[in-house]
């Protein structure tokens, strides 16, 4: 270390290399501990601890990450542990045939004879089986992932229990495959180079120790991706996810694969250090367990879950025991008769429920929060004055290129929710390059409009097709896709996420990185990344000063004004073709709604196709090219601005006398 | 004002951790007035609403109601003293049907006779909330909920109605209708302290008003007064209002 950082370690690191430096000196202690600290016995309960940490990390991605409640997660960890038991072990032995010969010459099986006709005896290398245990696990996470897509909140949950208690019970009657509720026996433990890991726990705790490194590193690079935010995305508010391009479908699946996966490799090195495989090891208890684990540690933090499941699992397996043998000697010394006699473990449950307690009532967000405190903004940095004329930095956005036709073509359009029609045959069209304002009173179907174009109601009739593409009957994240991207009347942000993250989840659909590029991280990934953060920094420098001193703020804690231009920036992160924004100025002041109306037209200005809901006529006339009116689901009129004010009907249904003052 | 003041802020001090919101603010609502306040984004109006209603407690400071200093006094019981808010976004229960979410209103208050004579009164103001009244209220539109949520607050009895952002995202012709019920209901003797985007809407009802920077109360005045300002011109009301259109 040179002299200028010894001077103020902590001050010239910044907060990244501050947590590697922590990582790395974690690592080197663990690896170190079993040479100063023999107990086999404690390291066993440090290797089980640390599968519990993976199984954490793992029910972390589904929970904690995609906010996908999961109840039934020691499922998958059962599948893992018994695709190496059943393959390593004598419980299914089929009759040999020479078809086996090339398994058995790379090692998988060998030939047996019991005195009967010849056997097959799988000999699944534990190498071998540690990755494929993940991959067969991943493969039912999506299997049971598939039918629950459409569920939330207490149904998936509800679901997923059933899922779990099925494993379980299967694992149970099965008993050619499983030999039922005695339990697999003769498991083999690894090997390595000659090697066998045997019945001592250094080995294993080895391979734990390296198990939880690897999944904390794949933990955070894929929170760190846009793997992660889609998840991020889709646990905050899955229309707005689904609405700024992200699959739905696939992203749920692959969390649930991911985790999945998690749980199968831990079962794998579960079951080869236990060698044994009963099915109580995976009841619903388990899964209940782990959840504890990830919500003490702190729901959606990785290294949090990671010190939830070591805590809670050595305090069950050292800690209580451990302590009941001191109060037994306190008790002798003391000629206490209860304190002889109390037995610790006996307490758990009771333990736990009161750490939970506690927990949920003075730190919910867990023992090490996911999203870390953000200094407040000093008092020049929250000074922000109306800047007037439009969008600063427009020169990085580029320009759009409207041909001559029109962009978006609405034709007959009907919605009906139940016995309401809530649009009743609307057509419009919206030129490319054009501003199109709807209008009408509370209730008259301007959102619903919305919603349809963008695939989130479904129309009876009519269509919508935009520079060519049919709309109707697109999913959401298609027609984001196609270049149609929204905001919210009642403003749809990931709250939990800051503003930076915000903006990065509306380039999804733009970016390509797969969960594999975001775990290995090669160049071309690493680029990705930097362009798209570079460019949601570009986007948010439009707004001047008010979103850029805001890059890592959550969301939640914005004002109502700079809520919507995030959400605003969000959708031209996307690079749109068309913006549809839903009452933008909503909440904002006359000063601060000119301000928006102005950085608007300054978009059109670049050529960008706009199709606009608002109240504030203001904005409208000073915006829009041509106005249609909506009242009950009908369109009543349709024109320049200046005309639609004048207009008898829609004086009456919507401007009332002082037309619009 | 000779007479005590219904509610007054007394050096209100506030703040969420770290952050100082109210600095020092001062405010006296009398009885029958109507108060805007104004002030841009994130300058403490909500967290002024808060602190009316006991959501928030002051750090410093002391708020007294009708006289008597009610500091840490529970939300609940400030209702029952008949302190209503209007909720921003209205926050009704939207599972509830329009007299179910009246019914709420009324909570803190003794059934019978005057219940009935309370929903009459909202009815009355309200003809379209009558029509309503079995209907969910979620499934209502925004400017059917804002009536609810305004009659929601009188069926509290309420001597005064904290409204935020009564406007926020309604059509002119509602936006219209909402402000004259306000001076209505205010003809009826009840004060109103109001949060409201639309300045010039606002002022035009309002009897005095304050101005809100960052936390700190740079202005107050009559209505008039506050209109004829040329900051509050420039940063509230922006020429589109002003500009004939």
């Amino acid at each position: 270390m040179n002299t200028t950082t010894a001077a103020h370690p902590s001050a010239a690191l910044t907060h990244k290399q501050r947590s590697l430096l922590l990582t790395i000196i974690a690592f080197i202690f663990f690896a170190l501990l079993p040479k100063f600290w023999t107990d086999d016995g404690d390291l066993d309960s440090l290797a089980n601890a640390m599968s519990y940490a993976t199984l954490a990390l793992g029910l972390n991605i589904v929970v904690g990450f995609a906010g996908l409640l999961d109840l039934g997660y020691a499922a998958f960890f059962a599948i893992g542990a018994y695709y190496y038991g059943i393959f390593t072990s004598f419980q299914v032995m089929p009759v040999w045939s020479d078809a086996w010969a090339p398994l058995a010459y790379v090692g998988l099986v060998e030939k047996l004879n019991q005195g009967g006709p010849d056997l097959v005896h799988f000999t699944l290398s534990f190498w071998l089986a540690l990755p494929t245990g993940g991959v067969i696990a991943a493969f039912f996470g999506m299997l049971f992932g598939f039918p629950v897509l459409r569920l939330r909140g207490d149904y998936l949950a509800i679901v997923t229990l059933g899922f779990g208690e099925i494993v379980q019970i299967c694992a149970r009657n099965m008993e050619s495959l499983t030999n039922g509720a005695a339990g697999l026996n003769g498991v083999q433990g690894p090997k390595l180079f000659g090697y066998r890991f045997g019945v001592h726990s250094e080995p294993y705790y080895y391979v734990g120790l390296l198990l939880v490194a690897f999944l904390v590193f794949v933990s955070f690079r894929l929170r760190g991706s846009r793997i992660g935010r889609a998840w991020m995305a889709i646990r905050e508010d899955e229309t707005a996810a689904s609405a700024m391009g992200i699959s739905l479908v696939n992203y749920k699946l692959l969390a649930f694969a991911m985790g999945a996966a998690f749980a199968g490799m831990t079962g794998v090195f579960f079951v080869a250090k236990l060698q044994t495989a009963t099915p109580e090891m995976f009841n619903s208890a388990v899964s209940s367990m782990l959840l504890v684990m990830v919500v003490l540690g702190g729901m959606g933090s990785v290294w949090g879950v990671v010190v939830g499941a070591v805590l809670l699992q050595l305090m069950q397996t050292w800690f209580l025991p451990q302590s009941s043998e001191w109060l037994h000697s306190l008790g002798k010394l003391t000629g206490i008769g209860f304190l002889q006699t109390v037995d610790m473990v006996q307490w758990t449950q009771l333990i736990f429920g009161v750490i939970l307690v506690l927990m949920m009532l003075f730190r919910r967000q867990g023992l090490i929060p996911a999203v870390r405190k953000v200094a407040p903004l000093t008092m020049q940095q929250q000074t922000a004055s109306v800047v007037r004329g439009g969008f600063v930095g427009l020169d990085k956005i580029g320009r759009w290129a409207p041909g001559t036709g029109d962009a978006l073509v609405i034709k007959d359009v009907v919605v009906k929710f139940g016995g309401l029609v809530a649009l009743n045959k609307v057509s419009l069209t919206v030129p490319d390059g054009g501003v199109v304002a709807v209008i009408g009173p509370n209730g008259s179907g301007k959102s619903t409009l919305f919603n349809v174009i963008t695939g989130l109601v479904e129309a009876d009739s009519g269509s919508i097709s935009f520079k060519g593409v049919e709309l109707l009957g697109l999913a959401p994240h298609k027609v984001l896709e196609a270049g149609v991207a929204r905001t919210f009347q009642n403003i749809r942000l990931f709250p939990n996420l800051n503003v930076l993250e915000n903006i990065l989840i509306g380039e999804h659909a733009r970016l390509k990185t797969g969960p594999f590029g975001a775990v290995i991280r090669p160049p071309s990934v690493v680029r990705e990344e930097n362009t798209a953060v570079q460019w949601a920094k570009d986007i948010a420098a439009m707004f001047s000063n008010r979103l850029t001193p805001r890059l890592d703020q959550t969301v939640s804690g914005l004002s109502y004004a700079n809520r919507r231009r995030v959400e605003i920036a969000r959708a031209l992160a996307s690079r749109p073709k068309i913006l549809l924004l839903d009452e933008p100025t909503a909440g904002m002041n006359p000063a601060e709604s000119l301000e928006l109306a102005e950085q608007i037209k300054s978009l059109h200005d670049l050529g960008l196709t706009i199709l606009l809901i608002e109240h504030k006529l203001d904005v409208v006339t000073r915006l829009a090219d041509n106005v249609i009116v909506l009242d009950h689901g009908d369109k009543i009129a349709e024109g320049l601005p200046d005309d639609v004010r004048k207009d008898e009907e829609v004086l009456r249904a919507y401007l009332g006398r002082s037309g619009g003052h | 004002m000779v007479e005590t003041p219904l509610l007054e802020f007394k050096g209100i001090n506030t703040y969420y951790g770290d952050l100082h919101v109210l600095k020092d603010v001062d405010y006296t609502i009398g009885k029958g007035e109507i108060i805007s306040l104004l002030g841009g984004n994130a300058c403490g109006k909500s967290t002024t609403m808060k602190t009316i209603m006991g959501v928030v407690r002051a750090a410093r400071g002391t708020v007294t109601y009708e006289g008597q200093e009610i500091n840490t006094l529970a939300t609940s019981e400030r209702v029952r003293r008949g302190i209503a808010p209007v909720l921003e976004a209205r926050r009704l229960f939207p599972r509830m049907t329009v007299y179910e979410n009246l019914e709420m209103g009324a909570y803190t208050q003794p059934r019978g006779a005057q219940f009935e004579e309370d929903i009459e009164r909202v009815y009355s103001l309200f003809p379209r909330v009558k029509e309503r009244r079995n209907q969910l209220s979620g499934t209502l539109s925004g400017g059917e909920q804002q009536m609810v949520a305004i009659g929601r607050a009188l069926m509290a009895r309420p001597k005064l109605i904290c409204m935020d952002e009564p406007s926020m995202g309604l059509s002119p012709l509602f936006v219209e209708l909402v402000f004259d019920t306000i001076q209505t209901i205010n003809r009826q003797g009840v004060s109103i302290f109001m949060v409201e985007q639309n300045a010039n809407m606002a002022l035009s009802i309002a009897h005095r008003g304050y101005v809100l920077q960052s936390g700190v109360v740079v202005l107050s005045g009559t209505a008039q007064e506050l209109r004829e300002n040329e900051m509050i011109k420039q940063a509230y009301l922006g020429e589109m209002e002003i500009e004939p259109t």
